[in-house]
């Protein structure tokens, strides 16, 4: 509790303080208080930005659960070909940093000189790409945000009694009929929670509308927030009432939620092993693949073909499409120049660090929340809770800004070191680690573990002997997904960050920010090539080991 | 010793699931929990197992207070030294068959070689031997009732909870394994509770059976006194009493009574009725009791404590018939005869005839 307290709770009374008052808080600054922060939000730009807002999170979640549902009902239950390829094909793009993304279809499709532009216009046609848009950030959300919902599905359709659709067919419902009166709901839970995870994640994205929409001056609430606190002098009182104000609209999407799915108990495994079903596809087996793999080649194979373009270009001016494959155009020196540089091994240490303890702290963390919440009836779990999916509701921004505000005024030898950037993401993730974990908590049946403690077992070894085995690779895929999104974040780093804690994301961003696209792009590389690295390296680990 | 529970009360948010039951189970004794679905069976037992926590009464395990309501006495789960049998098996599908009947004697800290050996012979006894390393997860259902049977003995607990067993299991399976679990019991002599909502369950594998509803207990007796005289006509329903009628009684005394049937004003002669002012009254009669012949054509009068009728089932179960027979508007008897050879068909007519003494005449529940 305590510890919630601090990773989440302090930032955000910090924040609704930061709101209230004149001056930035613990500044030192003469401070009064107002309501002037909240009387003053309201300009257009401000109704502009929650349009925005509005538009890429409901467009990219939509776009994201349609490709993340179909994808993880593949998988789960149908012989599409190469299934192997469409579990990649679901949890590829956690490889591929947000802020890569971004840059990459930034050099994809921005203007005349795009790369997918070049070659629109060398082949004859008219139209155009436009990624710096609206539309182009929903898309790029919608692209990368795949893997929340295929994971939740993918989970969900696995631990569905076969039985259960069989059951459905026998009594006369047909293939579609059984998806939607029997499958759809019974994964409902999965989908209504990543919905409303990727909603949320959308709202308060960063890097995507940052890069794609700041040339443009497009702003979403979090630009918003931003380009206030980058105001000279800083809005911070106006950034904060902005936050509160999606705070609450959040808050209030958690509670249709709750009422959605209150009463409902979904745990359809009691420890019986379960043979699951495979539906044949028949002639759309391989319409099937297609789809799989024209998703992987647009998530994956383009923007990792403009990094390399970009990478290894000697110049950056593109005249046309036979220069994008002439050889004398391209040189190793950029590459070169980024694998010397101390800065880049400086910074990959300090996200391997930083990441890595997130994982570990936090997933223990998070273990423990869970099953306090899920599995006793101590008083107060229900606020545990509660704290554990605030930081949803808390913009990454804002969270820094807190922690920011916080550690930078506290007398601890804190700021300044990783250990500040490991209490960011701790409380910023710990929505995503709580829910993982608790989702692989609650498929476990009580009387498992009941059945140990009347066999005499203390509720500790229980859990030991019992929950955690059972659980163990769901911990373990929540470990890797912790270290994954830990070895990505851009967004609370921004602020916290010091010239010896900078992570690999923050150099990238500076050098976008320089304007330095070449190193950007090799940079990128590197980093890609490091969480796919890591990501194999972490899933044969598990394999081997649990 | 044995097992007392007084007074327990257990209610969820507004539902109360038990409502202040008085439970005695003797050493080395089954008790049977019998009832309909969410009368509170699963609820007390696990009171007593301590998965469940009352709001009070007072629960003794071999002398020892476990529960106690006013001194807040609460004996934690694993210190209770109980065994139960889980509707769902909990068996542990991460670990072996070994692993899973282990775990308690584990959890005792028990020694290896002592471990090994009453594994072995636990699993003998229930029929598993040979089997202590396969996974858990692809048993069958009957082998994973007999594991979580094996994990309970293994530990020879103070008492053995049973919560329905052999419900998720096919019927020839469930009528072996219950006399496998007489056996074990007679043979072993743990104080055991059994619930289940199967009335031939309950009267197989008793020594004595507790009738609930709505949290409540409606009669408790050894299985032949109950079977032979339930107090109620709610009691007689779960017993398998299909023949049972609202009546008024017409005249009566300590040797018999008269009863006029409610549906139809038919009158019989019935066996003496019960004293007190019960509001209203039932007679019940087991289908062993009624004997049939064919009457002949025209015939629609009986003579004795009979009465006409049509057959409208005539099912053969091999040691007998049973047959079901209308004698008039909503009214249907069901009676079991031995005569298996008497050719009485679908549509016969017949006479039913009952002693006055096995027509009991019974309060009815409000
Ligand atoms: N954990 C719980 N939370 C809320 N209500 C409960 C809980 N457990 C039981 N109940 C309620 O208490 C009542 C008694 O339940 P119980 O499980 O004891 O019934 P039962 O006699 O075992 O029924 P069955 O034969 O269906 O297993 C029911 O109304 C049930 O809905
Ligand atoms: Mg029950």
């Amino acid at each position: 509790m305590a510890v919630l307290g601090i990773l989440i709770v302090l930032p955000f009374l910090t924040l609704v303080y930061a709101s209230f008052i004149t001056a930035a808080p613990f500044s030192g600054n003469e401070t009064a208080w107002t309501w002037q922060n909240y009387t003053g939000i309201w300009n257009e730009q401000m109704l502009e930005a929650v349009t925005n807002t509005l538009i890429v999170s409901f467009g990219g979640t939509t776009m994201a659960m349609g490709i993340g549902g179909l994808l993880a009902w593949l998988a789960a239950r149908t012989d599409v070909p190469g299934k192997a390829l469409v579990h990649l094909a679901g949890l590829m793009p956690l490889f591929l940093s947000l802020i890569v993304a971004a840059l990459a279809w930034s050099l994809l499709g921005s203007g005349r000189s795009g790369y997918l532009n070049i070659i629109l216009a060398s082949l004859g046609f008219s139209f155009r790409i436009d990624m710096q848009t609206v539309a182009g950030i929903a898309f790029v959300h919608g692209l990368y945000y795949v893997p929340f919902p295929f994971l939740y599905i993918y989970s969900a359709l696995t631990l569905i009694h076969p039985d259960m659709e069989e059951a459905a067919g026998i009594h006369g419902a047909n293939l579609a009929r059984t998806l939607g009166r029997i499958t759809f709901p019974l994964v409902r839970p999965a989908v209504a929670g990543s919905g409303l995870l990727l909603l949320v994640l959308m709202a308060e994205e960063f890097p995507v509308p940052q890069i794609l929409g700041g040339p443009r001056g497009i702003e979403t609430l979090s630009i918003h927030i931003f380009n206030l606190m980058r105001q000279v002098p800083a809005a911070t009182g106006h950034a904060s009432a902005v936050c509160i104000v999606l705070t609450a609209l959040v808050g209030a999407l958690v509670v249709v939620q709750r009422r959605m799915l209150a009463g409902r108990d979904y745990r359809t495994v009691t420890g019986k092993g379960l043979q699951a079903r495979v539906l044949p596809l028949g002639i759309w087996r391989w319409p099937a693949f297609c789809f799989v793999l024209l998703y992987i080649f647009v998530a994956m194979g383009l923007p990792l073909l403009a990094l390399l373009q970009g990478a290894f270009r000697s110049t950056l001016f593109i005249p046309d499409i036979a220069s994008l494959v002439d050889p004398s155009q391209f040189s190793t020196k950029h590459m070169r120049a980024i694998l010397t540089d101390a800065t880049v091994y400086k910074s990959l240490a300090n996200s391997l660090i930083a990441a890595g303890a997130t994982a570990l702290v936090g997933g223990l963390l998070y273990f423990v929340l869970s099953y306090v919440v899920h599995r006793t009836d101590l008083p107060g779990r229900k606020t545990l809770e509660f704290l554990a999916n605030l930081p949803l509701a808390l913009p990454a921004l804002v969270m820094g800004l807190g922690i920011l505000w916080i550690w930078a005024n506290i007398p601890l030898p804190v700021y300044g070191t990783l250990a500040v950037l490991v209490i960011a993401y701790m409380g910023r993730f710990t929505p995503q680690g709580f829910r993982a974990i608790s989702a692989s908590i609650v498929q476990i049946h009580d009387d498992l573990e009941q059945a140990a403690m009347v066999a005499g077992a203390t509720r500790f070894r229980a859990v030991k002997r019992i929950v955690w085995p059972l659980m163990r690779s769901g911990v373990a895929a929540a470990f890797i997904v912790l270290f994954v999104l830990g070895m990505r974040e851009l967004t609370a780093s921004l602020f916290l960050f010091t010239t010896d804690t900078r992570v690999l994301s923050i150099v990238i961003y500076e050098q976008y920010e320089n304007g330095g696209w070449s190193a950007v792009a090799s940079l990128s590389l590197v980093y890609t090539l490091i969480l796919i690295a890591l990501t194999v390296a972490g899933r044969r680990w598990m394999r081997a080991n649990v | 010793m044995g097992i007392q529970v007084r007074q327990l009360r257990k209610s969820f948010g507004g539902t109360v699931a038990v409502n202040g039951i008085d439970l005695d189970i003797n050493d080395g004794e089954m008790l049977v929990l019998l009832g309909p679905s969410g009368c509170g069976k699963t609820t007390s037992m696990r009171c007593i197992a301590g998965l469940e926590a009352p709001d009070s009464g007072h629960i003794t395990i071999n002398g020892r207070t476990v529960f106690d309501g006013q001194s807040g006495t609460n004996v934690p789960v694993n210190k209770r030294h109980v065994g139960m049998v889980f509707q769902s098996y909990a068996i542990w599908p991460h670990l072996t068959v070994f692993e899973n009947v282990s775990f308690p004697l584990d959890m005792e800290g028990v020694a290896p070689a002592e471990i090994t050996r009453r594994v072995g012979e636990v699993l003998e006894l229930v029929g598993l031997a040979g089997m202590d390393h396969r996974g858990a997860s692809y048993l069958s259902g009957g082998q994973m009732q007999r594991v979580a049977l094996a994990r309970s003995l293994v530990m020879r607990p103070d008492v053995l909870l049973f919560d329905e067993p052999l419900s998720n299991l096919d019927a020839r399976l469930r009528d072996h394994l219950r006399v496998q679990l007489r056996e074990l019991q007679t043979q072993l002599k743990i104080t055991s509770v059994y619930v289940t909502h199967d009335q031939r369950e309950a009267l197989a594998l008793a020594d004595q059976i507790v009738v609930m509803q709505a949290g409540r207990v409606l009669q408790k007796g050894d299985p032949i006194e109950l079977y032979n005289h339930p107090a109620t006509n709610t009691v007689a329903e779960f017993l398998g009493y299909t023949n049972v009628f609202e009546v008024d009684v017409v005249s009566g005394d300590a040797a018999g009574s008269e009863v006029s049937f409610k549906a139809n004003g038919r009158r019989l002669q019935a066996g003496p009725a019960p004293g007190g002012n019960a509001n209203s009254l039932c007679v019940c009669v087991r289908p062993d009791h009624v004997s049939l012949r064919a009457l002949a054509a025209g015939d629609d009068a009986p003579v004795g404590n009979a009465i006409a009728g049509e057959v409208i089932l005539a099912s053969f179960l091999g040691s007998h018939m049973q047959y079901r027979v209308r004698t008039g508007e909503r009214e249907i008897w069901e009676v079991l005869s031995a005569d298996v050879a008497a050719g009485t068909r679908l549509g016969s007519r017949v006479a039913l005839s009952i002693e006055p003494r096995h027509l009991q005449v019974l309060a009815k529940d409000a």
